[in-house]
């Protein structure tokens, strides 16, 4: 079956059961002796992030380098199988925030838009007091904490979101900033480039946040929420999964308009890539069935192209 | 993921500075380029990843979606982001010191 991934501002079902079911993950515990199966998605997302690749360099595994887009669609995947399953819905598909409309609006509206309304979201604090996620809705359990090689260590605390403060991002990325990501580079359009990092000229990295200007589109988003989606434990503000569904749709929208170029690296790239070309596995945190009964933690790049027979976006 | 353990953890500690290190090939080339911190906050030093990208840009870990044309302003953000690894009494094992006895991995 394909489900249709739809704006979380168009479609108050969706939303609803969105705010719904990540609550009961919070509850769902897979095996006796796990932490929640939404927690695992936060351990996840920092390990993959303190996994350099290859040791000593910046890039790492779901980050700075070309497995960014594939590594954060097959987390979208199984998180959306482990929301259809605890709402009883198969048909039930993850919902985007399409932060470049809220781009449109002034920097000192954007904090307010109806993204962060007390029947979506939730505002801006520390901690978070308005929403579903305000405090005593909504626990952060584990966080990632230290300068400079944070580490992951238990907490007990509300969120915390400073949205549109740092002014590093006081406002969001725009319609414009999207469209000409989607658009650069024709008619030779690269999906990513070497050297494979934050200094490459490609859509990965412009999608990414690296290139032209940083802070850019999906890093911009990070830092404009600020708060609990800064450090590496940022999967614990649930925004986090609105921010890379849009950022998995522009990716979807460029691959569409451009006849689906090829990614890249492949495997005749060297080995200082492992993790990041075509026919490598991707980071995981288990390969128990029980947390990916889809790929059962083995999955590469190769197998996260063409994911029409899974799902479809509502609109580009 | 253990429900009942503790989930602290990191994939490295460092005893001295670390070492950034950019290769580029140019011209025929092979360019490697070493780059070595040793930053000290109020007297304290802190070991562990920096890097620096071929643009000059610095980054860590600890702010995963920054990058700084200074490690200094780095630094700066570290101290306003993450005030309690910066305070000169520390009881509570909030800091770097936790990774010796954390280690998962």
């Amino acid at each position: 079956m394909v489900i249709t991934r739809r704006n979380i501002l168009n479609d108050s079902n969706v939303r609803d059961k969105y705010i719904e079911g990540v609550k009961l993950l919070k509850q769902d515990f897979l095996r006796q002796d796990w932490t929640n199966t939404y927690d695992i998605f936060i351990i996840w997302h920092y390990y993959a992030m303190m996994a350099p690749t290859p040791p000593g360099s910046g890039r790492n595994a779901a980050h700075r380098g070309p497995s960014f887009l594939p590594w954060h669609r097959w987390m979208l995947i199984l998180l959306e199988h482990h929301l259809q399953r605890v709402l009883d819905d198969p048909d039930f598909g993850l919902p985007y925030w399409d932060w470049s409309s809220d781009g449109e609006l002034p920097p000192n509206q954007q904090p307010t838009a109806p993204t962060w309304a007390n029947d979506c979201m939730g505002g801006s604090g520390s901690p978070v007091t308005t929403g579903p996620f305000r405090d005593g809705q909504w626990k952060v359990n584990i966080e990632s904490i230290g300068f400079p090689d944070p580490i992951l260590v238990r907490a007990n605390r509300p969120l915390r979101r400073v949205l549109g403060r740092d002014p590093i991002a006081s406002n969001l990325p725009t319609k414009e900033d999207v469209r000409r990501a989607v658009i650069r580079g024709q008619p030779n359009v690269v999906y990513d480039a070497a050297p494979w990092d934050t200094n490459s000229e490609s859509f990965r990295n412009e999608l990414e946040g690296w290139w032209p200007d940083a802070p850019g589109l999906h890093n911009r988003v990070h830092v404009w929420v600020g708060g609990d989606m800064g450090p590496a434990s940022s999967p614990n503000d649930p925004v986090f999964f609105l921010n890379h569904c849009n950022v998995d749709r522009i990716w979807q929208d460029w691959q569409q308009r451009h006849g689906n170029p090829p990614y890249l690296p492949n495997n005749s790239a060297g080995t200082a890539l492992r993790g990041h070309r075509l026919n490598d596995r991707l980071f995981a945190v288990t390969t128990n069935n029980l947390f990916d009964p889809i790929y059962r933690g083995r999955v590469r790049p190769a197998d996260l192209l063409d994911v029409s027979a899974r799902y479809i976006y509502d609109a580009f | 993921m253990k429900a009942g353990k503790p989930v602290t953890a990191s994939h490295a500690e460092h005893e001295g500075p670390f070492q950034s290190v950019r290769e580029v090939e140019y011209n025929g080339h092979k360019i490697t380029i070493y780059t070595q911190y040793q930053i000290k906050v109020d007297g304290k030093s802190f070991g562990g990843h920096i890097y620096v990208d071929n643009k000059g840009k610095v980054s860590a870990h600890a702010l995963p979606n920054y990058s700084f044309v200074s490690a200094v302003d780095l630094v700066k953000k570290m101290i306003d982001e993450f005030p309690d690894d910066f305070t000169t009494k520390k009881k509570s094992g909030r800091s770097n010191s936790a990774t010796k006895s954390g280690r998962r991995r």
